[in-house]
């Protein structure tokens, strides 16, 4: 290929130093240097870009293109324009490349680029590599700048970008809750008796009475840690009050006590309750909740345990603050925005900071592990500690979620994979392989079953109204463990959006994209007032 | 601002319900309710409390200043074949540390000014004792029962001058030892119940009726907005102002509607509302109005009723090109992408467009690319 670059530029004159291949079809230049895949145009003005090969399907090309998100950011910070980002897809095979625009590395100082060019690509690996290193570059602003370039890609769909917006958002997902808040089941009672009980006085004595006559129940449980005095009164009913307003199951309203949307559910879930050990139904509410609120110790915890078979829990409390570190450290590093990552220094600060973390681990530690054991994830003899047969699958979900450096579990995250990616690990259908796609057919019923019984079990503030969040948390357990389904709170989010579906079952959803929730008529009831 | 280039004489799409009389566009379905509701109150006598709930900016502060205009009441009056429209009221929740009930019957005595209430008060007397002498000072024993406050309407209707000042502090709570001497009166009205027999003794007074009376209005309408405010005030206030709405409801047994505007959105559940208000409150509630998001054609509807409301157009706008200066295009991405669909959102970014080509020199028309092209900084999904 002849070519049109100066001398000094013209890769044909150094093809005993560089790694040279000439495209005569898209007539440029493609050079391997250092790790890095440069392609040349032939032409001038020197153009040079850094490509990234890519098949568009994959979700782990989302690493390599946020490296060139975090470099176009830098190149962005220092000349204060976006470098050119372009998507090019083969003609004739599957694939392509995404291609970054770096020549102002070359062209910064400007008489650069009259040095030879095996001299000016040293000078941009070096900028790059540096880049590379500095992982406190944001790419927040760059994904959203090249927005239209990425579009098509699996790595950037609308999931993988609202889940990255959310974490970026609440970067720390960790509950502040009292050690002695140990007992899942309190928690379920504490809601049961909300459902009619709004004044916190008459709720914290009802629970205490039920505490004290369940205080046999207690000590037959695995752990009977955390019990509700009596004779401590209703104090010692106060964390579960506090863990359950964490939770989200619970919020104040004016002095008074009330039911969250998803809080309602629990009730509904769990109607008889003797015993401290939790209903599968229960064990998967609590799993969801708690992964969504306290993610940051819980799941490095569970690794932990994972890691280390049968461990005494000192050994535990010791271990923790360098797991947790580890854990934040991984987390930094899947930062998009400034604010986020100042907000994990600020927790990877606290815990350098932290005095005999020994004692305040048993803090931290135990009421997790209490939590785990209620969960049915692990097991306590006396002070050694394992994971159960599901506490060990369970783990190895969320090792693989942390490995794979994609994703973190928020919300979000939660709302499209819990069920398909972490309730069959808990609560494996041992006897029948699952079905994850019934037919609608079979569908149908289940749904019309579910709403009903939503609507007969809850309140709106117009008659026969449901809230759409409360019948996906109920729909989703039901069908999962009454029907091998799993049904995830955003697959019940597409059938209900879907009018010719809705209407069939008779609920028509009306979905309030800023309240992130909705609600649900009957298609044949639609009124504006009632009496 | 060149609007007059768009065949506009003003931007009709403003965030909060301006001053003057405000006009209705779009939402039939929903004024139709509260014309209903307002018509009961004419026809019917029972008093009733009404909850006007939705989303912040459904426009529930807006129905309340339309239907609580003199214009709007004396249409739905002719209609039901009153003579005299109802009394209305409009208030804000008051918005105090300490003193809320004191405030909002401040406010609504405010409304009248101490002459109007007095003169209000002289004609009702005149119009009762002239029916039966006497009459006036039974039914302020009835409706009153405490002498010293029944003192206070006695000296109202007096129509002294010179005492208009002082009973104006008593009302408002600001009277010195010296006021109440002067008027001889023996104690300032400050408990809740107080200012309840003041505020239902005079609704009572304004709509009694019989056989050879006629009423001086036929019903009084309160309209307090924001009442979702009231979690914001302490226990003690929050129980002191439903105990004062119970009683306001309790002591004007007949002829009067109030209506609380509430934001509340549509996810909430009933235990919700209870909460804020109290049972004693909620069970006095008789109706509750949904202030719905508009369906998309409801929309447009309401999009075209504004750009063609009385004075907004300088020339009228031709068949097929109401929406002027929107393209079709540009009102169907508007109405797909905006959420949610309430009035103040829909006056935000129509309101939005319309300014961006009032403020462009040579542009006319707001076309779907524009919109498109904007659509970011506006925040309307793409």
């Amino acid at each position: 290929m002849k070519s049109r670059l100066p001398s000094n530029l013209n890769p044909n004159c150094f093809e005993d130093t560089i790694d040279v291949y000439s495209d005569d079809y898209k007539d440029r230049f493609s050079i391997d240097k250092e790790n890095w895949g440069f392609l040349i145009e032939n032409k001038v003005p020197f153009t040079i870009y850094l490509a990234v090969g890519i098949n568009g399907e994959d979700l782990e090309e989302r690493i390599s293109i946020l490296e060139l998100l975090r470099i176009a950011h830098s190149i962005q910070r220092e000349t204060g324009r976006w470098p050119e980002l372009e998507t090019e897809w083969e003609d004739m095979c599957p694939g392509g490349l995404i291609k970054l625009d770096v020549t102002a590395f070359a062209a910064i100082p400007s008489s650069s680029l009259s040095l030879p060019l095996p001299q000016v690509l040293e000078m941009i690996c070096g900028r790059l590599d540096r880049a590379r290193n500095s992982m406190d570059t944001a790419f927040a602003d760059a994904e959203r700048h090249y927005q239209r370039e990425l579009k098509g890609l699996e790595a950037f769909n609308d999931a993988i970008r609202t889940m990255q917006r959310e974490f970026d958002a609440h970067p720390l997902c960790v509950l502040n809750v009292n050690t002695k808040a140990r007992r899942l089941r309190y928690v379920t009672v504490l809601a049961h008796f909300a459902k009619t009980l709004t004044d916190s006085t008459r709720l914290t004595n009802t629970v205490l009475n039920w505490a004290a006559e369940h205080t046999e129940a207690l000590q037959l449980h695995k752990d009977s840690k955390g019990a509700i005095l009596p004779s401590t009164g209703a104090k010692s009913v106060l964390p579960y009050l506090d863990l359950a307003k964490e939770l989200s199951f619970l919020k104040s309203v004016g002095r008074r006590l009330a039911l969250t949307n998803t809080g309602r559910v629990l009730p509904m879930i769990s109607q008889v309750f003797d015993e401290f050990s939790l209903k599968t139904e229960e064990r998967l509410y609590f799993l969801f909740d708690l992964l969504n609120h306290d993610r940051d110790l819980l799941c490095p915890l569970i690794i932990q345990l994972s890691e280390g078979g049968v461990q005494r829990k000192r050994d535990i409390r010791k271990a923790f603050p360098d797991v947790y570190k580890e854990h934040l450290t991984r987390l930094r590093e899947q930062c998009g925005t400034v604010r986020s990552r100042r907000q994990v220094d600020a927790a990877l600060e606290r815990v350098a900071h932290w005095r005999s973390p020994e004692t305040y681990m048993e803090h931290v530690v135990d009421p997790r592990i209490s939590w785990l054991v209620d969960l049915d994830l692990c097991t306590l003899e006396g002070d050694q500690v394992s994971l159960t047969k599901r506490g060990a699958s369970f783990a190895t979900a969320l090792g693989e979620v942390a490995r794979s450096k994609l994703l973190v579990i928020t919300g979000d995250f939660l709302r499209r994979r819990y069920f398909k990616s972490f309730a069959r690990t808990v609560e494996p259908h041992d006897d029948s392989p699952k079905r994850e796609r019934p037919s609608e057919g079979e569908l149908i019923p289940l749904l019309c079953q579910c709403c009903e019984f939503v609507r007969k079990n809850t309140t709106s503030l117009v008659p026969n109204r449901i809230v759409a969040s409360t019948l996906f948390r109920y729909t989703g357990l039901k069908l999962f463990i009454e029907h091998r389904i799993a049904a995830d709170f955003s697959d019940l989010l597409k059938f209900f959006s879907n009018e010719e579906k809705a209407s069939k079952i008779g609920w028509r959803l009306r979905w309030q994209a800023a309240q992130e929730d909705g609600y649900l008529t009957p298609i044949q009831n639609q009124t504006v007032s009632n009496r | 601002m060149d609007y007059q280039k768009l065949n506009l004489n003003d931007n009709p799409f403003a965030s909060t319900p301006t001053t003057g009389r405000p006009i209705w566009c779009g939402m039939p379905q929903l004024k139709s309710v509260l014309e209903r509701r307002l018509e009961i109150s004419l026809k019917t006598s029972p008093t009733s409390l009404v909850l006007n709930w939705g989303h912040y900016g459904s426009g529930k502060t807006h129905a309340a200043k339309y239907f609580a205009s003199e214009e709007s009441l004396k249409q739905i009056a002719l209609a039901c074949g009153v003579a005299e429209p109802p009394l209305a009221f409009y208030v804000n929740f008051p918005r105090v540390d300490r003193g809320a009930v004191f405030n909002l019957t401040s406010s609504i005595i405010g409304k009248f000014g101490v002459t109007d209430f007095a003169s209000k008060l002289q004609q009702a007397k005149a119009s009762l004792d002239k029916s039966s002498a006497g009459l006036f000072a039974r039914l302020l024993q009835e409706y009153c029962e405490d002498s010293e406050l029944q003192k206070i309407f006695h000296k109202l209707v007096e129509g002294n001058p010179d005492n208009q000042d002082r009973i104006g502090r008593v009302l408002f709570g600001n009277s010195s030892a010296a006021d109440l001497r002067d008027l001889q009166i023996a104690r300032k009205p400050d408990s809740v119940s107080d200012l309840c027999r003041i505020v239902t003794t005079a609704f009572n007074l304004f709509t009694f009726r019989s056989q050879d009376v006629s009423a001086l209005r036929p019903a009084i309408h309160l309209w307090i907005d924001e009442f979702e405010d009231i979690s914001s005030l302490s226990g003690k206030e929050q129980d002191a102002l439903a105990a004062y709405l119970r009683t306001l409801v309790d002591l004007c047994p007949k002829y009067l509607t109030i209506f609380l505007n509430f934001t509340l959105t549509p996810v909430q559940q009933l235990q919700d509302l209870s909460l804020y208000l109290g049972d004693a409150v909620m069970s006095r509630i008789r109706q509750r109005v949904e202030f719905v998001e508009p369906e998309k054609p409801e929309v447009k509807a309401y999009v075209r009723e504004m750009l063609n409301s009385p004075g907004i157009r300088v020339q009228p706008a031709t068949a097929g090109n109401e929406f002027q200066p929107f393209d079709a295009a540009a009102v169907d991405a508007i109405v797909e992408a905006v959420s949610p669909r309430t009035p103040r959102r829909l006056n935000e970014v129509f309101s939005f467009y319309l300014d961006l080509v009032a403020g462009t020199n040579s542009v006319q028309r707001i076309s779907g690319v524009m919109v498109t092209q904007y659509a970011g900084e506006i925040g309307l999904s793409q």
